[in-house]
This record gives structure tokens, sequence and C-alpha cells, in this order.
């Protein structure tokens, strides 16, 4: 804890708050403070500023607002509070947007977005005299600054960390059902969350036909692809989310038909397209808009027996 | 303060720290020096800032052109000024492009890669304990209709409309004929309900062709 003789040479200076010839609240008011803006902040220090924004009275309650114009701080204050009665020289730490979070979570084995919401700044504040407070508001009332604090007193860990992996899968390429059967499937271009809160300690895990290697030299670490490594090929569809289920008349994922499900060939003859060829004694009548082929064996043109009368010729 | 390197309108300070290269770089302009300089890392991330005036940073105009270097015992800040990061975690996940992510990096599975995330007993080194962590699984499984993607614009794959069974009808008979597990269907002649069939039925290179066998007709 810092001497007391700290925050009383800063009673009489403008510190912590930047100097500047107007605007300022007393000096007895405000004798330290500190801010710490996270990964998420967006915050930079050649750009942005933490000022005191106000400070209100509400009853018994002093409330000293502060802002930034970060980004992502924008609309996300830190207030801090003090008690008339309260004594002199009070700190008090303040973060923000972590309400619910529970303390366990460094597991990060919870994946409820709302509990993985991480402080996007946090700072303390140490208040001076509480009389200079009551002197300054008697009554209830707000005063408005805009003072930025000392630069030194922020620590940017804005894009100094991974806060969190999120993990996701985009839509498969799907069937769309040839022209008057059955309704579009829904856009290639959907993006499926698995989980928006991945943090703590993680693992890469190679799954089906994926390898992981990992190297100390250079600090990576390599996903691979190579048929059967990992744990092999899969047996049955990988689902990109829970409960994806094929498409109406289809047994696959991506809809469509499966091999066994389509004429591909006639003995062995397969193609786009496949002919009907009429041999002697034989007609092919095409009908095409009864979508149907008339195979008749008429035997026209061939020398042909009946049973009720007999030919006697050589020929037969 | 590892180095002051000044040219004729700018000039950069380096960090460093004792064994290290250089860890931060700021610069400001020599023309209209600032209050404040900032310093970043090599991936262009913050990496702390420098209070000052521009009355004093104003005195850099008179140092020689060049780069001026300091000892550690010369230039070493005070204790106060510093604020170590610690090492536990990623700091950032960098491509082999040089490209570095930070904050909240979303790994997203795509032509045929999906990804899982699912929890996994990780061995505790030296002990027969494991404890849970969670897991990202990758799995490479293909996307079977990737080759319609190829196409720059979607609408030039139409669906073809597949022919999927054949209706046989024969006088009042009627049945479907359905491919086997190989997409084949065999059209064959059979001696069942004639003991002498003349039916043929052979392949050509585009189809098949019926017909019958006998002597033709003299003309």
């Amino acid at each position: 804890m810092a001497s007391p003789a700290f925050f009383n040479e800063n009673e009489n200076r403008a510190y912590p708050l930047v100097l500047s010839l107007t605007g300022l609240p007393p000096n007895a008011l405000l004798v330290d403070c500190g801010f710490v803006v996270y990964a998420k902040s967006r915050f930079e220090l050649s750009e942005h500023m933490i000022v005191l924004n106000a400070i209100r009275r509400q009853g018994t309650f002093i409330y000293l607002d502060f802002t930034s114009d970060a980004p992502e701080l924008f609309g996300v204050p830190l207030v801090f509070s003090r008690q008339i009665g309260d004594g002199d020289f009070v700190t008090e730490f303040v973060d923000s947007g972590t309400a619910g979070l529970s303390e366990s979570s460094e597991s990060g084995s919870n994946s409820d977005s709302e509990l993985c919401v991480e402080a996007l700044w946090s700072g303390f504040v140490t208040t001076g005299r509480l009389a200079a407070f009551e002197a300054l508001l008697p009554v209830d009332g707000e005063i408005a600054y805009n003072v930025p604090i000392e630069p030194s007193l922020i620590q940017n860990l804005a894009e100094a960390y991974v806060a969190k992996f999120g993990v996701a899968n985009a839509d498969r390429t799907r069937v769309t059902p040839a022209s008057g059967c059955g309704a579009a499937v829904e856009a290639n271009d959907t993006i499926f969350v698995k989980d928006a809160c991945v943090r703590g300690d993680v693992v890469f895990r190679a799954g089906y036909n994926a390898n992981v290697r990992q190297s100390e030299q250079d600090n990576s670490i390599t996903l691979g692809a190579s048929v059967g490594d990992g744990e092999g090929q899969p047996c049955a569809p990988i689902v990109l989310y829970s409960g994806e289920v094929a498409p109406d008349g289809s047994l696959l994922l991506e809809g469509g038909l499966k091999c066994n499900e389509t004429l591909r060939a006639i003995n062995g003859i397969g193609g786009p397209l496949f002919t009907f060829i009429a041999g002697p004694g034989v007609n092919v009548t095409a009908v095409p808009e009864e979508n149907k082929i008339i195979v008749n064996v008429s035997m026209s043109g061939l020398a042909i027996c009946f049973n009720s009368i007999s030919y006697r010729s050589e020929s037969c | 303060m590892a180095e002051v390197e000044v040219e004729f309108s700018r000039v950069f300070m380096r960090l460093a720290a004792p064994g290290q290269a250089i860890i931060a770089t700021g610069e400001f302009s020599l023309i209209d020096p600032p209050e404040t300089i900032t310093f970043f890392d090599k991936y262009g991330r913050p990496a702390g800032i420098l209070v000052s005036e521009s009355q004093r940073l104003g005195v850099f105009q008179s140092w020689g052109i060049g780069t001026h270097e300091f000892l550690p015992e010369e230039s070493e800040f005070a204790a106060t000024c510093v604020f170590p990061t610690p090492e536990v975690g990623i700091r950032g996940i960098r491509l082999e492009t040089g490209e570095v992510f930070v904050g909240d990096v979303w790994l997203v599975g795509d032509d045929g890669v999906v990804l899982q995330v699912e929890e996994y007993s990780l061995p505790v080194p030296g002990t027969c304990e494991t404890r849970e962590v969670r897991a990202i699984r990758v799995d490479v499984v293909g996307d079977p209709l990737f080759r319609r993607r190829l196409c720059e614009n979607s609408n030039l794959f139409t669906t073809p409309r597949f022919v999927r069974k054949l209706a046989i009808v024969s006088d009042n008979m009627v049945f479907d004929a359905v491919p086997d597990e190989n997409g084949n269907l065999r059209i064959t002649s059979t001696s069942d309900l004639g003991a002498h069939t003349v039916l043929r039925i052979k392949t050509t290179p585009d189809g098949i062709e019926i017909g019958a066998i006998g002597s033709k007709l003299a003309t």
C-alpha cells in the first residue's frame, strides 16, 4: 500500500489527472488511480484517452465516472462510488463486463457465451478527502468534466494476448434440387458455431484423416491431413452442428442421391446418354411426352413359323 | 533504451532487455515533437508509452544524424516504469503469412474440414492422473460436392435430373427395375417363358441393342 505521504502530495497537485488550465476538479478529490485495458478494448495510447467524465451525487452516494474513447470502451464506463461517511484515502477496484462470471471458470469448461464475457477494462481509484466531495456537491447533482488521466497510469493490454478461441464450421456444399424436384436448401454461406468460448488449457486433437504436429523449435502447431491418419476414416457422416439431419428425400447430409439410388449404367454401359438400338425384329419407339420407351419385339422383317399354319419352305 | 536513431525528420527509439534483441520501437517527428511516444513490439502490438514534453523531445534536433547506442547501465529505466507481461498464455497466433491474431480468435472449418470441441483427458506428467481440458478436434472428411463450388458463379452448375428406376410395363404387369448397389441395372433375355427364345440383348459402346435372331424374309 502506498504511503499516505504519497497521497498527501497528490492532494496538492493535479496528479493523477493531467494538468490543464481549466476544468479540473479540486486536487484533493482524487489522489491515485490506475487502469488496465484488456485485449479486446482496441485501445491505442497514441489515439485514445481515459478521462474523468463526471462526478455525481445521489443522496449519500458520490459517483466518479470514467470513460474512454477507445472503440470497444465507448459506452462502457467505469463507475466508482463513495458514501458520505466513508473514510479518507479509500481505494476501490472496479471492472467492466464481468457481472455473473464464475471465478472458477479458469478451466473454460463453461461454454455459455454470457459467462465467457471478459472485462474490457478495469481500474482502481483512491479518493482523497470526503469533505472535499461534500463541499463540491452539497446536494444531489452532477458536474461534468473531461479531464484525462496520466497516460502512464494506463496499462495497455490491447492485442497482447489471445483471449479465447471460437470454433465454427462453414456449411458444406449442398445439393440444389433439379428443376421440379423439390425446394431449394439453405444457402451455402452459413457459419455454424460449435463453441464461442474455448478458454484455458486447449488441446488440438487429430480426428479422422488428420494429424497434428507440434514443434518446440519454432513454437508451431501444424494441422495436416492424410487418408487414414488420426482416427482413420470415418464410418458415418460427420455433422456440422448438433441435430443436423439429411434433408427430406435423401439419406445424405448434403442432400442428393446415393450411388445406388440413381441409374448409372445398364448392363455395365454408363454415361450421360444411353442408347437403345432396335435390332432385327424389334421396334423401339420413344414417347417423350410420357417419358416412355416402347420396345416391341414385333419380329418384323424376320421369317417366322406360326403353329396353325405351316410354311414348308427351305427357310423353315 | 538500447539505441536512438536520428534521421533528418524522424527519430526512432529502440528498447531492449539485457541479453535480448530489440523488443520495442517508438518513433516521432523531429519537426513537430509530440508529448508522448508510443512503443510497439515487432508484431505491431502496443508495448508501452514514454511521457515527455515537446520541448524536451526537441532536444534531439541537436543530435547528429545516425544511430546512438547506449549501454544498459547508461539508459536503464526505473523499475516503476516497467510492467512485465506474464509469460503464461498464448499471446498471439501467427500464420506463415506473418499475420498475427489476438483477442478472440475464430477457427472455422471449411472445404471438408470439420472442427469440434470436446472434453479431453490430458495425462498429468509424472503421475497416473489426468485432468480435463478442452480439445479442439480436427476431422478431415472432405466435401463430396466440392466440384459444384468450383464454378465462379454457382448458377453455372445445374443439378441434373437423374434416372432412378425403370418402370417396366408388360401387358397388365407393372414393376420397377431399380439399380443395384453400384447403380447398374441388368437387362437380359432368358428362356423362362420360351425354351428357345430368339431375343438377344447385346451391349454397344453407347448402350444396348435389342433384337431377334433368325432368317430374314426373302425380298
